[in-house]
């Protein structure tokens, strides 16, 4: 007697189930809902396979798995499946569904990428998506026996119709999908005490601009006072600074992002004035506290209120000849 | 009678074979230790750089844990996975040295509490003892830039944000390149421009209150009767206050230049030294 094929065999186990998960008929016990996902008829779904290759906020040490959420039938030949993940939708609120005609070949596959649980949610870098799955499905007359009408489904939540967990496989963090760069702010000057504040046409905050989803072949470029080096024996790569290396001495200042400008009144993207638009020397005498002295016949008079110092030659105790 | 109801459920057809190990591994060593057929249900190895003939290499019995390791031919400590035996959980989740997923050991709290009269120590199995099906492993190469690698140990992987900071602006680029005989290729190039921090004495100090913005002179006004004259400071910033001789060619005034101060004064004799 020939041994029967494996999607044959599999019309009749729960697998790609978990044993006893699905394919419950009457009389049940518990009692089940009359929509209830366990009541799927294990003839349907023959093979699985899913493959998460990002998830963002998942910790390294949960296990993830795939349950079978919902079945309908959304006209008259055309049903949909829809996999969620195990773990809490606020954690991965992505789904996959899978789309299958009662004419379509029998124990033929089917691959989707998982999507967004809601529409407006997006995954960084355009359509890159967090992972994919496969579906083979049997035969479909128990099914469309069980759901007649456009609109009948059959649903569940974790824990009920689950897939093999073997059948699951989490490649996060296990490579890098792409690459972002930013800036965080610069130091900004902010004005004395007594002076108008420095207005800065960008809010002093962490810089709300990343260049983004940079993938493929990724060049690392040294500019000014950079040095790059690669060591092949360790595999690493060391970012350092040489005084004058790389791109040489920077001569102006470099723009934290494309359209970063200077506040008003000033000519440095950090505000403040330039090292020639303040005075630093007198005489080639440069101290943070000047000193004017008065020699003969001559009176120096401080008026700090008025930003002030009033020199007076009085000639005092000086001779004076009377002509 | 349905012939649908002769074929037995997945878990159950693997109750009385080896599977996931190979129908030749004898599952148990020289140092006589025996794995039970049905210890586990199933197993996904995926271990990043796993070469040929994964196994389950070494079994740790420290109490009230177990850790179980997995290994090829090259090494025998690629990836594992520790349960807490006296709270086993359905499955054991595998990680390389990295905490990356490299696999699942599926079975139940049932099944794993056997370890629980395992001796303490470790216990070794060779490929020929619990080499694994090649249903279960699937090869995943090294290739290509898994992940950044700090120098604290810390991985970074998926989406990945390099920030400038304290002077280190990240800016981006392109660059272009021949092939022989093919088009140009174009890449993206991060560019790194180390130009340091020039208030950085603000940036390290006001966190703690500690710096006051400075109150500079940005430029002179003398001033004598109507007259007004605004010296601004030069290229260097420097403003020179010198006794000009303009008006009158025998002026009086001398303005001296001492180390650390300008002294103002006239010339002539003092009263005193009459």
């Amino acid at each position: 007697m020939a041994a029967p094929g494996f999607y044959d065999h599999n019309e009749g186990i729960s697998y790609p189930f978990i044993d006893g998960s699905i394919g419950f008929r009457e009389p049940t016990s518990p009692v089940l809902a009359t929509d209830s996902i366990q009541r799927l008829p294990t003839s349907i779904i023959v093979d699985a396979g899913f493959m998460f290759a990002i998830t963002h906020q998942a910790a390294a040490d949960e296990v993830l798995g795939m349950y079978l959420e919902k079945v309908e039938r959304t006209d008259s030949t055309e049903f949909t499946f829809t996999f969620r993940p195990t773990l809490d939708a606020t954690v991965l609120p992505r789904k996959i569904v899978f789309c299958r005609d009662t004419s379509d070949p029998r124990y033929s596959t089917d691959w989707q990428d998982f999507v967004p649980m809601s529409g407006s949610d997006t995954e960084i870098c355009g359509d890159a998506s967090p992972g994919e799955g496969f579906c083979v499905f049997g035969e479909f007359e128990d099914l469309e026996t069980m759901l007649p009408l456009v609109g009948d489904s059959l649903n569940g939540g974790d824990g009920e119709a689950e897939v093999e967990p073997s059948l699951v496989q989490n490649l996060n963090r296990t490579f890098i999908r792409s690459l972002a760069i930013s800036n965080n702010d610069r130091t900004r000057s902010s004005a004395p005490e007594g002076c108008p504040a420095i207005v800065f046409p960008q809010p002093p905050s962490l810089i709300d601009w990343f260049q983004q989803c940079l993938s493929g072949h990724v060049r690392l470029e040294e500019g000014h006072n950079a040095s790059i080096s690669v060591n092949e024996a360790e595999n690493s790569i060391t970012i350092g600074a040489v005084a004058g290396g790389g791109a040489g001495e920077v001569c102006e200042e470099i723009p934290l992002h494309p359209v970063e400008t200077p506040p008003s009144g000033s000519q440095l993207l950090s505000g403040g004035p330039t090292c020639n638009e303040v005075l630093r020397s007198i005489n080639g005498i440069g101290q943070r506290f000047f000193n004017f002295e008065a020699g003969q016949g001559v009176v120096i008079e401080p008026n700090p209120l008025a930003n002030k110092v009033v020199v007076k030659v009085e000639l005092t105790e000086l001779a004076i000849c009377d002509s | 009678m349905p012939a649908h109801t002769l074929f037995q459920e997945w878990r159950a057809s693997n109750e009385s074979n080896k599977y996931p190990f190979s129908d030749a591994a004898s599952l148990t060593n020289d140092q006589g230790d025996f794995i039970a057929d049905n210890t586990f249900i199933d197993a996904v190895l995926y271990p990043i750089g796993g070469g040929p003939r994964l196994r389950l290499s070494v079994i740790e019995v420290d109490f009230p844990f177990a850790t179980f390791y997995i290994g090829d031919s090259v090494t025998e400590r690629l990836a594992s996975g520790t349960i807490d035996l006296w709270e086993a959980p359905d499955n054991v989740l595998l990680q390389d040295t990295l905490e990356r997923t490299a696999g699942m050991l599926v079975s139940d709290a049932t099944r794993l509490s056997v370890f629980q009269s395992w001796a303490i120590g470790t216990h070794t199995f060779t490929a020929e003892e619990t080499e694994f099906v090649a249903m279960c492993c699937m090869p995943m190469p090294e290739a290509g830039v898994r992940g950044i690698l700090l120098e604290t140990g810390e991985l970074l992987t998926n989406d990945v944000v390099l920030l400038g900071d304290s002077g280190i602006v990240l800016r981006k680029d392109t660059f272009s390149f021949a092939q022989p005989c093919e088009d140009s290729q174009t890449v993206d190039v991060i560019r790194v421009d180390i130009v340091g921090d020039p208030l950085s004495k603000r940036r390290n100090c006001e966190p703690m209150g500690q710096f006051v913005t400075p109150r500079f002179i940005r430029q002179l006004t003398f001033k004598f009767g109507a007259n007004s004259f605004v010296c601004i400071p030069g290229e260097f910033g420097g403003i020179v206050v010198a006794a000009g001789n303009k008006d009158a060619e025998d002026s009086i005034l001398r303005v001296r230049t001492l180390s650390d101060r300008i002294v103002i004064e006239a010339v002539g004799s003092s009263i005193r030294g009459s």
